[in-house]
């Protein structure tokens, strides 16, 4: 989740004229307007000095220059039409924010938006810039988009509007092919399509038999009282015909008459299934539609049924190959994606090397997993080491060491402790011990990559704690601010905060890829300098969740904001060297090439 | 609701097969243990290279049959483009879940098999090499690989009917 869909939510808030609406209200308003008719564009600016030699100065100047940047190099460019917005902070109250800022960041470091509890700041940083110009729209908009395309070509086509949606569904919503079909000969393209041949639409006829002669169902083969058939006369119990329609209903396509062709009407199916029923056939078939026009993108996050347009889809490509991610975000959670690999936002992993990357997880972490857990390293030559039954007294194939299987100390030293080891506390130390002994270079990359790999995934379960806990935390705040009548804005915090630790912790998984494919330079170094700074600010912000009692959370609002804000100095610290780090060249070119996978 | 209407369509087909002369194709359907598992005979419809040959087929039939499709496979090997060779597996959309009508019973399945020993799909096959030969119009080695299998594997008179 974004740290700044706050303010993004505040962005909207905002009518075109400047006059504030209340936050409450942005999807009442974006009904309203031409859906979600804001734009966003945040450049990304990265004024670091780039002076040579002092690439291996403390990266505490890098942050404290990356900082300056908030104050005063970030160039907050007023709209122009006071919709679309061309950097990342607010537009009608550059100024007012611009102070705040400098005012904040002259007082205390880190004494970030203390003023309402809001991260005003952050707004303007690397962590939330997106070369991106989007609109985001929620299923809802996207079936009002549906229905006015229905309007418009039943008025065009002369027919009603539920024939058009079963034949947009017949068409898979290629409405151009449609038309040229239906103008050249409509009588072929509605018998295709299961309609009847002349536009008068008949609804199917529900009937109600007696119960001294009741209708034999010839699915069912019971006698049912009420039953259902379309003009074909092709006539089912109304149990039968409603499970084969709800059985359809996900697939997004026309249902048909189960016996022949003729196609259910949108009125058929609410009859058949209830009210309602159509119009989650609708919703399933807006899969088709989305994937016809190309610049619509679903938020890959999982249930999630945000929709995104990409206004600058012809600039996705070249973003891609500046290693800049073409990241946006939905509108119903925030959540952000990269438009090019339709993966969460993976900074600061460039596409390219998300792709290698996940290539490489899935090709790898299967074996790794196994030989994790199922094997262990002779301590003398370093070779993988399976036990497939029998004692702990193990002797290597390859270079006839004995050791014992637990501790993986030498066998001698454990005397008359036949085949139970009892010895604890000195596996760690053989092990470091060993470590440097030199090993062989395909082990050695393993090794690297089982690093990297591990941290990543640590990471990837953590967020996936963390999101629990966030959510935990922000419903025990919620019931205490029921019970103490603490206001919204200043529970705010803890929704905000939450917001930082997962961005966080996202930017964090990622920089492990970046720096796996990274060759070993001072600069690399610098990189997982910083990288160590942020993980310790995230699981700083990690343990604030794990405060139990609500009101505690509430008194240490002070430490979860000042948490908060070195976490974003830190991140942007990290999307710094990582520009750095790309535009060095220190990335070696198979980093960029998307390997097959091999199997 | 499966039992009783399985329980329907045992009777249609006794009443139909082997007597009614609408389905001249179909030599026997019967339920074996269970009226969840069938078996039947087919004979290679007129004037196709399978005409004069009998395949057995074995039909198994979810608990949730009419809901959901019966799953056919041919009993011995046939050389068909939408028949597996090996497992007698058959490509055939109303086999589908998707395509699958509760208005559709067992003797139209059977009906349809009959129709696409006639009638192949080779831009689906299951087996490639006689599609092939299909799809290049080689029609006399079409008929002639079909002929080799069918002598070769379909059931003779004195193998009985299978049951």
């Amino acid at each position: 989740m974004p740290p700044d869909s706050v303010s993004n939510e505040k962005l909207e808030s905002y009518d075109s004229d400047g006059s504030e609406v209340h936050i409450d209200s942005v999807e009442e308003e974006e009904e309203e307007e031409d859906f979600g008719s804001f734009e966003y564009s945040e450049e990304e600016e990265f004024p670091i000095d780039e002076e040579e030699g002092e690439e291996l100065e403390d990266y505490d100047d890098i942050i404290s220059n990356s900082e300056s940047q908030f104050g005063d190099d970030f160039d907050i460019e007023p709209s122009t039409n006071g919709t679309t917005f061309t950097s990342g902070s607010s537009p009608n109250n550059g100024h007012a924010t611009t102070d705040s800022i400098g005012n904040s960041r002259r007082g205390d470091e880190y004494s970030y938006g203390l003023t309402q509890g809001q991260f005003r700041e952050e707004s303007t940083s690397l962590v939330n810039s997106t070369p991106m110009k989007f609109k985001t729209y929620t299923t809802m908009d996207l079936i009002d988009k549906m229905h006015k395309q229905c309007r418009k070509l039943s008025e065009i086509l002369v027919i009603s509007q539920d024939n058009v949606i079963n034949l947009l569904q017949f068409f898979s919503w290629n409405s151009e092919r449609l038309m040229e079909d239906y103008v050249t000969d409509p009588m072929k393209v509605r018998k295709d399509a299961g309609l009847l041949e002349d536009s008068h639409d008949l609804t199917g006829v529900c009937t109600t038999y007696p119960k001294t002669n009741p209708f034999s169902c010839f699915i069912c083969c019971d006698d049912k009282l009420t039953t259902y058939k379309l003009a074909c006369n092709h006539e089912y119990c109304t149990d039968c015909y409603g499970r084969y329609v709800e059985d359809r209903l996900s697939e997004g396509r026309v249902i048909k008459c189960p016996d022949c062709d003729l196609t259910l009407q949108t009125r058929d199916i609410d009859n058949i299934c209830g009210e309602g029923s159509s119009l989650k056939l609708l919703e399933s078939s807006m899969k088709e539609y989305v994937e016809r026009l190309r610049a619509f993108k679903w938020c890959p996050a999982p249930d999630c049924k945000g929709i995104v347009e990409v206004l600058n889809m012809s600039e996705v490509k070249d973003l891609v190959n500046e290693g800049k991610i073409p990241f946006v975000r939905c509108g119903s959670e925030g959540h952000q994606f990269c438009v090019s690999c339709l993966f969460e936002n993976h900074s600061p992993a460039p596409c390219q090397i998300t792709k290698n990357w996940i290539t490489k997880c899935k090709d790898d972490s299967e074996t790794v997993k196994w030989i994790l857990t199922n094997t262990q390293t002779c301590p003398r030559c370093e070779t993988s080491i399976e036990k497939n039954g029998g004692c702990n007294h193990m002797t290597c194939k390859k270079c006839r060491h004995e050791f014992c299987w637990i501790c993986l100390g030498d066998w001698k030293l454990h005397g008359s402790s036949y085949y139970n080891c009892t010895r604890t506390g000195t596996k760690d130390q053989i092990i470091t011990n060993e470590n440097k002994k030199t090993i062989a270079s395909t082990k050695e990359s393993l090794k690297r990559y089982l690093h990297f790999y591990n941290l990543f995934s640590v990471h990837e379960v953590s967020t996936k704690l963390d999101m629990a806990r966030c959510s935990v935390v922000q419903s025990t705040v919620r019931d205490l601010q029921v019970v103490s009548g603490i206001s919204w804005i200043e529970a705010q915090f803890i929704a905000d905060s939450a917001k930082v630790l997962l961005s966080g912790r996202q930017c964090l998984k990622w920089s492990y890829p970046l720096a796996f494919y990274c060759d070993s330079t001072p600069l690399l170094n610098i990189f997982e300098n910083v990288q160590a700074e942020l993980a310790m600010a995230v699981e700083s912000l990690s343990k604030m969740f794990e405060i139990e009692d609500p009101a505690e959370i509430v008194e240490k609002k002070k430490e979860f904001i000042d948490d908060c804000g070195v976490v974003l100095l830190r991140q942007n610290a990290v999307l710094s060297c990582m520009k750095e780090l790309l535009e060095s060249k220190t990335l070696p070119d198979e980093a960029f090439i998307l390997k097959k996978s091999v199997r | 609701m499966a039992t009783k209407r399985l329980m329907k369509e045992f009777s249609l087909v006794q009443k139909s097969i082997p007597s009614d002369s609408e389905y001249p194709n179909i030599l026997t359907l019967q339920p074996q243990d269970t009226l969840f598992q069938w078996k039947g005979t087919i004979s290679g419809p007129k004037d196709t290279p399978f005409e004069g040959y009998k395949w057995g087929l074995i039909i198994d039939i979810p608990h949730t049959y009419p809901s959901s499709p019966p799953s056919v496979k041919f009993a011995n090997k046939i050389c068909h483009p939408n028949v597996n060779f090996q497992t007698g597996e058959i490509c055939l959309n109303i086999l589908n879940q998707e395509h699958w009508s509760p208005a559709w019973n067992l003797i139209n399945v059977i009906v349809a098999i009959l129709q696409l020993l006639g009638n192949p799909e080779p831009l689906s096959p299951l087996n490639i090499d006689v599609s092939n030969l299909l799809k290049l119009g080689d029609m006399s080695a079409y008929d002639g690989l079909i002929k080799y299998y069918a002598v070769r594997y379909g059931l003779k008179d004195e193998d009985g009917i299978l049951d």
